[in-house]
């Protein structure tokens, strides 16, 4: 019997040590060098206010062209928000962004703020989108193809767009 | 009501009647139960007196006695690792000697959970699953949940407990498991959700968890299962137990996760003079004391835990105290009394900083705190009436006090739950049947709820048929009638049938099919609060309790291969050699079920209010298969468990899965014993959950891969335990924004003097 066990002690532990390990799972934020999506520079005028929850950047389906009314613009971002960003350390003046998001057409990057009030995805507002230099009527929309990082999408974020009592989301033009 | 109050009335009538008409003269039957192979005296050993509800437990001489009203009796003695022995009783003998073989068979203990009264488990009709005595201490655990994840069947997320897919995440509002405490109710008044710190670990002598609807004797809350914990009884000698362990937390496998300079492996790493005092870990300290005063066991516990926590605003003290007392009240009466008493003072996560900082908390909520008082006094009477008649008094109080120290929240609750209950057992031929009344009254004192009632009445009954040596049968129900605040009213009525079939000596079939409910509890209905970003406002029109139909059938099969006395050779018959030099036995166990919920409860998003509130969803389903296998090889000197459950939870409404669902769960493990050391090892693996109530959108969700490696060694009348718990240090989340234990160390010292 005392012969079998470092036979069966190898048996048994072999399956364990192969089959259990797999990585670390959850990590950090994948880095621009391994991952698939959209980096850019986020500059902040205007003064951060007290009442910033946090703020973060957003990569949406679609625009909400139209919709102007809060529920449905609720319900809007709810169906079409495809990447949130971690948190922006709050009173930076500059940021330098990555934001993770599959292969896809986006039509609205766009930095949102949310207010301190205790309400999660309530009262959240536009500081500023991506616009190309050529149109500022309408955000721009970005194409990340398959395993690029679109580099350059950069925003200004301008946070008196906070001292305009617009409704939710508010559109903010260059 | 009237009708109601005039139901209790009569049943309680027939009690007395009942009680006065079957009091009879005792004699008594006496005995020893000793093994057969040394001649040594078997301690508790379940000797029971068939056809009636009579039965013992041997004590520390291996001795038992029964009182009873016969002049021939058959009796049986049971135990684990044994083959059960049956002799014939006549009025005038002395004592029967009962010399108890030892088998290889793998055996469960006798359960009562299935049916409210002893039963072998190949004889009940719903799945049960047993979590020893030993699967407890060799794992260590600070609260009981963390033992019972390792059976595939079940899952922990923030304390509340989740059978077979059953529950998601609310926010601990509303369990559909019910867990009860040598048969008492153990779950809050307010929120109805479990508390697991008024249970010390060391004294739990065992888990019965019980998959499927119990509803029809159980009620509300038992809607998807119940989870028994059997605390140990006091012992005829007296015995002093005591554990002590410390933890350490290692470092998350990420340096830019590493939030403090107080991981003592990182203090190690950078050379730096350790300091243990500030290094992240957790120390406990469990003393037990048993013994008899006069014709009553005494047990009393205390225990102490405290914890820095492994992340920000993890820290926590806890002290938990319990005192039971059992003594026979007259020849044929036996009185049960336990107290308990938990203090809780913890930090609070409701959610991490960010992904890149899981371990911290946003600032405004450092320094959040939660303040625990729980209290509860459990009383059980049994009484046997004649051999066919036993009756269990029960009443219980169970207060949980709590409130909130956040920055943002000084919410806080003062909730009793004070119900009675009174169970009469009657065996007669064929027919086991159990029949009760149950009462609970909840009320609470509080901010968040306002000041509230809820309370229940129910009468239940249940026989359970002994068709043929093969066949059995089970048939009952039970009606609650719920009231809740000024608000609503309900009924309900929860039938259950099953049927057990055996063809052979080991193998039983079983099939069931009942019917459960959960009402709301009065978090569900009146919670008015806001907290880090959340708010939650009542919902008076939640005014059905949410109900469902459980079918299930599965085969248990128990085999051993004993050694044979000839000594094969491989090269003669390699498989009969294998068989002789393992001498294998094992326990497969195989269901196949499926739920399907109506009015089910959850949390979901109102715009229109502009916050959480818990509501009547429509229909969804639950079904799925789950296989369980035991093994025993060597003469103990490998055991080795699996468990796979596989799940297909549907919101029927949408088509997708319900949120925080798991589709493959697998639990696998082993233990080596080599003289007095042992090691072993638990693997758990549940696959990414699916769907998550959708606020945080851009969250990573990941597989779930743990391993947790043990070991032990006994010397004298100690042993010390060497365990890492999450052995690979794998990061996961079990709901948004909360990272489950880093990798953490920690040496245990148990001893019994």
């Amino acid at each position: 019997m005392n012969k079998l066990i470092p036979v069966f002690l190898f048996i048994i532990l072999s399956p364990f040590l192969f089959t259990c390990y797999n990585g670390h799972g959850l990590s950090p934020f994948v880095s621009e060098m391994n991952g698939t999506g959209i980096k850019g520079h986020i500059t902040f005028t205007g003064k951060w206010p007290d009442s910033t929850k946090e703020v973060r950047v957003a990569v949406l389906d679609k625009y909400p062209e139209g919709i102007s009314d809060p529920d449905s613009l609720m319900g809007f971002v709810l169906n079409n928000l495809i990447a949130l960003s971690d948190t922006i350390p709050r009173f930076v003046n500059e940021y330098d962004y990555f934001i993770t998001a599959e292969e896809g057409f986006y039509e609205w990057v766009v930095v949102v703020w949310f207010p301190d009030i205790p309400l999660y995805l309530f009262g959240v507002r536009e500081l500023g989108a991506y616009y190309s230099s050529t149109d500022d009527t309408k955000p721009c929309p970005v194409y990340i193809s398959k395993g690029s990082v679109i580099s350059g999408i950069d925003i200004t974020a301008d946070f008196k767009n906070l001292e305009n009592n617009a409704p939710f989301f508010k559109r903010n033009k260059k | 009501m009237k009708n109601i109050a005039a139901v209790i009335i009569t049943f309680l009538l027939f009690f007395s009647t009942m009680l006065k008409a079957e009091h009879q003269s005792t004699g008594l039957i006496r005995g020893v139960v000793k093994d057969k192979k040394t001649g040594e005296p078997l301690i508790g050993v379940n000797v029971i007196v068939k056809g009636t509800v009579l039965g013992a437990s041997t004590d520390k001489n291996g001795r038992f006695s029964i009182p009873v009203s016969l002049k021939k009796a058959v009796v049986e003695a049971s135990m684990i690792g044994y083959i059960k022995s049956v002799r014939v009783w006549e009025k005038g003998q002395k004592e029967i000697v009962f010399k108890l073989k030892q088998t290889a068979l793998l055996q469960e203990p006798l359960i009562v959970t299935a049916t409210k009264s002893k039963k072998y488990i190949e004889n009940s009709p719903v799945s049960i699953e047993v979590v020893k005595r030993r699967d407890i201490e060799k794992r260590n655990p600070v609260t009981i949940d963390e033992v019972l994840t390792t059976t595939s069947s079940v899952r922990v997320i923030d304390g509340q407990l989740d059978v077979r897919g059953s529950t998601g995440f609310n926010w601990s509002a509303g369990s559909r498991v019910l867990l009860l405490v040598d048969g008492h109710p153990m779950i809050s008044g307010d929120a109805g959700s479990i508390n697991w710190d008024l249970i010390p670990v060391d004294e739990v002598d065992r888990v019965e968890i019980m998959k499927g609807a119990g509803s029809a004797l159980y009620g509300s809350n038992a809607m998807a299962g119940v989870v028994n914990v059997i605390t140990k009884e006091p012992s005829d000698v007296s015995k002093t137990r005591i554990k002590t362990y410390l933890g350490i937390y290692d470092e998350p496998a990420y340096e830019t996760w590493v939030w403090t300079g107080r991981f003592l492996p990182g203090m190690i790493k950078r050379g730096e003079n350790i300091n243990l005092k500030s290094a992240l870990g957790f120390k406990g300290v469990d003393i037990t004391h048993t013994r008899h005063i006069g014709k009553a066991g005494v047990l009393l516990s205390f225990g102490q835990k405290q914890s820095t926590g492994y992340q920000q605003n993890g820290d926590f003290v806890k002290y938990n105290a319990l005192l039971k007392v059992k003594m026979p009240v007259g020849q044929r009466g036996h009185l049960e009394i336990s107290g308990q008493l938990a203090n809780n003072n913890h930090s609070d996560i409701i959610q991490w900083k960010s992904q890149n900082s899981p371990l911290e908390v946003p600032e405004d909520e450092l320094g959040n705190r939660v303040i625990y008082k729980k209290k509860s006094l459990f009383a059980t009477y049994k009484y046997l009436v004649s051999k066919k008649w036993a009756l269990t008094g029960k009443a219980q109080w169970y207060r949980c006090d709590w409130e909130n120290f956040f920055s943002d929240n000084r919410d806080y609750a003062v909730t009793d739950r004070t119900g009675f209950e009174v169970q009469a057992d009657y065996v007669s031929g064929a027919h086991s049947v159990t029949t009760g009344i149950e009462g609970t009254y909840y009320k609470t004192n509080s901010l968040i709820y306002g000041n509230r009632f809820v309370y229940d009445l129910a009468l239940y009954a249940e026989d359970e048929i002994a068709v043929s040596k093969r066949i059995r049968a089970i048939i009952g129900t039970r009606y609650d009638y719920h009231v809740i605040d000024v608000i609503s009213q309900d009924q309900q009525i929860s039938p259950r049938t099953g049927l057990i079939f055996k063809p052979w000596k080991y193998t039983s079939l079983r099939a069931s099919v009942g019917h459960g409910f959960r009402a709301p509890s009065i978090a569900e209905v009146f919670a008015n609060t806001s907290v880090s970003g959340f708010r939650v406002v009542g919902n008076p029109d939640l005014n059905k309790a949410e109900r469902s139909w459980n079918f299930e059938t599965g085969i248990r099969q128990t085999m051993a291969f004993p050694a044979t006395c000839s000594d094969t050779k491989f090269s003669a018959n390699p498989f009969k050699w294998f068989l002789q030099k393992a001498n294998p036995a094992f326990i497969l166990d195989l269901s196949v079920f499926w739920m399907r919920y109506k009015n089910m409860i959850d949390v979901t998003m109102n715009p229109e209010k502009q916050a959480f509130q818990f509501v009547n969803l429509g229909k969804a389903r639950n079904s799925g298969v789950e296989v369980l296998l035991k093994t025993v090889l060597f003469d103990n000197f490998l055991s080795t468990n699996l468990g796979y459950t596989y799940l297909d939870p549907k919101d029927l409404e949408t088509g997708k899965m319900l949120n925080y669902r798991s589709r493959h769960r697998l639990t696998a493990g082993f233990d080596v014993n080599i003289n007095n050391f042992s090691f072993g090892m638990d693997y758990k693996y549940a696959s990414r959950i699916e769907e998550v109530v959708n606020i945080y959108n851009s969250d990573e969700r990941v597989p779930v891969y743990v391993t947790d490696f043990r070991s032990g060694y006994k010397f004298s009348h100690f042993r010390i335990n060497f365990d890492i718990k999450n052995l690979f240090n794998y990061h996961y989340v079990l709901r948004q924004r909360y990272l489950e234990p880093v990798r953490h160390f920690v040496i245990t010292l148990r001893g019994e003097l």
